[in-house]
């Protein structure tokens, strides 16, 4: 059926070529107007968290704590975020800095040697192995935090940063490894054996040729683990002490214990949590979005 | 890069399985031995995060007795017969679930409507795609808080912006978070403003491994937009629609952050959900025996929905291959 359609497809697209006149169309504009409208009504609503976060950073403790709500600030003050960095935000902001490159760049180190014998090596129960890994990425992490912890408590790691490094080390691993298995396939396989027949090891055309060939997948992989990592809190808010805590731990262990007399200091450090991350995704948007849905992700 | 959804379906199939009794020549050994090699650390890992911590939850549910795992003793079905005839169990359970259908179902349809409108070619469509992928993007809990504070009844910037419309007056805020239903509902909405980005993000990769050719074909014969959608567009989207459903289904039942920082289970326990009672019972009342088996009944939950997904890409990848 639809290869008979697209048979004639030719004749088609010639017959369908839009004319030159419809561009400038009253429906032909009426319908981008609306268009733009709709876009903006959802901009809106996608970002209005984080503007209304952003506008209250700027405000002093009179105008956060004004009834009703003061909608915005009387002028760009800055002391907010003077506070978050000398207070206790600062450090978990640090925390979260460590935890989140660190343990992103060791899941993707032990991940791309998986991802390479998946992609590009035969052995046996290849598919059972590929199933149990995308098997795995799904299981709860509501069931992995016990056990964990009893494992991370036996090795005195608990109260360091290690307690969040180890564990988000490994949670990565599954996500990581499908996405750069998608990224590795794409690599044509003529290079590495032409190498490898130049008397290269299979590890050496592995890192000379597979690893540089494929930086821009890998450091999308990077990103979206990374990104993980930065948001992770059910881990975090076991495995941390006040000395540990990570940025979202640390706001919302704030908000719940100083709620509105603080409050612009907290829309200051959220603001300063998003910030990174905003930037990344108006960078890399193509990007992220192809190596996310190459996985079947989950969020 | 294939932007596909089944790109993962494709690699588990399209593995070049060798059959169990070829003979290896000493280069294939050399290559098998090379392939374990480079897993092992994986694997090694994996069997920490998924088997150990199975196990181990299952031997704590079948343990009574001690807090935080001290002095613990064999305890059979104690644990699950409590579960039976704890109503805040029951509670909590019927929450999530509430919480899944009614979340994910919302979801896909606002998740939908984004991606069809992300799907459109028109100048400033990166605007569009990078507002799609915010929400993902900001951390859940922070999300939450700032949330909790445009509902608050006081200082908050909904009953703000409402008193300025004279929609309400300044006497009498509504208390948002106060009551089970509004509360409620509040989650629900918030959820569904989290996740939208994932679910438009995989349901515009299905779009766009639509073929253009029939839509051009269709509008040659005539088709109204509305046909072209429900004729072609729906048909050939079902089973990203489906993983999409499964894949959102087997996130909303273990959700946490977003509840305990936007309401933390309340008011009461009106918004408790399985992950906030087994954290309540875990972390905060130290039994790990109790807590484990509610973690139980969420693992195996959750292996349905993980068992469906699985055999949904298989059967989309036989169904390819046979067409």
């Amino acid at each position: 059926m639809a290869n008979e359609i697209t048979r004639q497809l030719p004749a088609v697209t010639a017959i369908q070529k839009a004319p030159w006149r419809k561009r400038f169309s009253a429906q032909f504009i009426a319908g981008r107007f609306g268009l733009y409208i709709l876009v903006a009504i959802i901009c809106l609503a996608q970002f209005f968290p984080i503007i209304w976060s952003l506008l209250t950073s700027f405000m002093t403790p009179q105008e956060t704590l004004s009834i009703p709500a003061a909608l915005f600030p009387s002028s760009l003050n800055l002391t907010n975020y003077a506070s978050v960095f000398n207070s206790d935000m600062g450090r978990y902001y640090l925390n979260s800095v460590i935890v989140s490159i660190v343990s992103a760049t060791i899941t993707m180190t032990l991940a791309s040697l998986a991802s390479y014998a998946f992609a590009r090596l035969k052995f046996r129960m290849k598919t059972l192995t590929l199933v149990l890994t995308l098997a795995l990425s799904f299981f709860p992490p509501l069931a992995q935090v016990l056990p964990l912890y009893s494992l991370l408590n036996k090795a005195h790691l608990i109260n360091t940063l290690w307690a969040l490094i180890v564990p988000y080390s490994v949670l990565g691993l599954p996500l990581a490894v499908l996405i750069l298995t998608a990224f590795f396939r794409d690599i044509p396989g003529d290079l590495e054996e032409a190498a490898m027949v130049d008397g290269l090891t299979r590890f050496k055309a592995f890192y000379r040729i597979i690893l540089p060939l494929s930086a821009p997948g890998f450091f999308t992989t990077f990103i979206i683990v990374f990104v993980a990592n930065w948001n992770e809190f059910l881990f975090a808010l076991n495995y941390t002490t006040a000395n540990t805590y990570t940025l979202p731990v640390g706001i919302v262990e704030v908000s719940q214990t100083e709620f509105t007399t603080n409050f612009g200091v907290l829309s200051a450090a959220t603001t300063l949590a998003v910030v990174p991350l905003v930037i990344l995704i108006l960078l890399l948007e193509r990007r992220i979005v192809s190596g996310l849905t190459s996985g079947a992700v989950k969020g | 890069m294939q932007t596909s959804l089944f790109t993962s379906s494709d690699e588990i199939t399209q593995a070049e399985e060798l059959p169990r009794r070829q003979k290896l020549g000493p280069l294939g050994r050399s290559e098998e031995r090379f392939a374990w090699m480079m897993l092992t650390p994986v694997l090694l890992a994996l069997l920490l995060v998924g088997v150990y911590p199975a196990v181990t939850s299952l031997i704590y549910a079948f343990e009574k007795g001690g807090y935080y795992g001290i002095h613990m003793s064999f305890g059979g079905f104690t644990n699950f017969v409590r579960l039976k005839n704890d109503p805040q169990f029951w509670s909590s359970l019927k929450f999530s679930l509430l919480y899944t259908v009614i979340t994910v179902g919302g979801q896909m349809i606002l998740g939908t409507a984004l991606a069809l409108l992300a799907n459109l070619k028109f100048p400033g469509r990166w605007v569009l795609r990078a507002a799609i992928l915010f929400p993902w993007v900001i951390p859940t809990a922070t999300n939450s808080v700032i949330w909790q504070y445009m509902f608050n009844d006081q200082y908050g910037m909904i009953n703000s912006v409402l008193i300025h419309l004279h929609l309400m007056s300044a006497a009498h805020p509504v208390v948002w978070l106060g009551t089970a239903q509004s509360a409620t509902w509040l989650i629900f909405i918030l959820a569904i403003w989290k996740a939208n980005s994932l679910v438009a993000l995989l349901v515009l990769a299905g779009l766009q491994g639509i073929p253009n050719e029939i839509y051009e074909a269709a509008r040659v014969d005539g088709a109204t937009h509305l046909q072209t959608f429900a004729r072609i567009t729906l048909p050939l989207l079902m089973p990203t629609l489906l993983v999409t459903i499964t894949l959102r289904t087997i996130e909303s039942l273990q959700a946490f952050d977003l509840i305990i920082a936007f309401t933390n289970g309340g008011p009461g326990i009106a918004t408790q959900n399985l992950g906030l009672y087994i954290y309540t019972q875990i972390s905060q009342y130290g039994d790990y025996g109790y807590g484990s088996a509610i973690v139980t009944v969420l693992m195996l939950i959750t292996l349905v929905f993980v068992a469906v997904y699985l055999s949904m890409l298989f059967r989309a990848d036989t169904s390819e291959r046979k067409g």
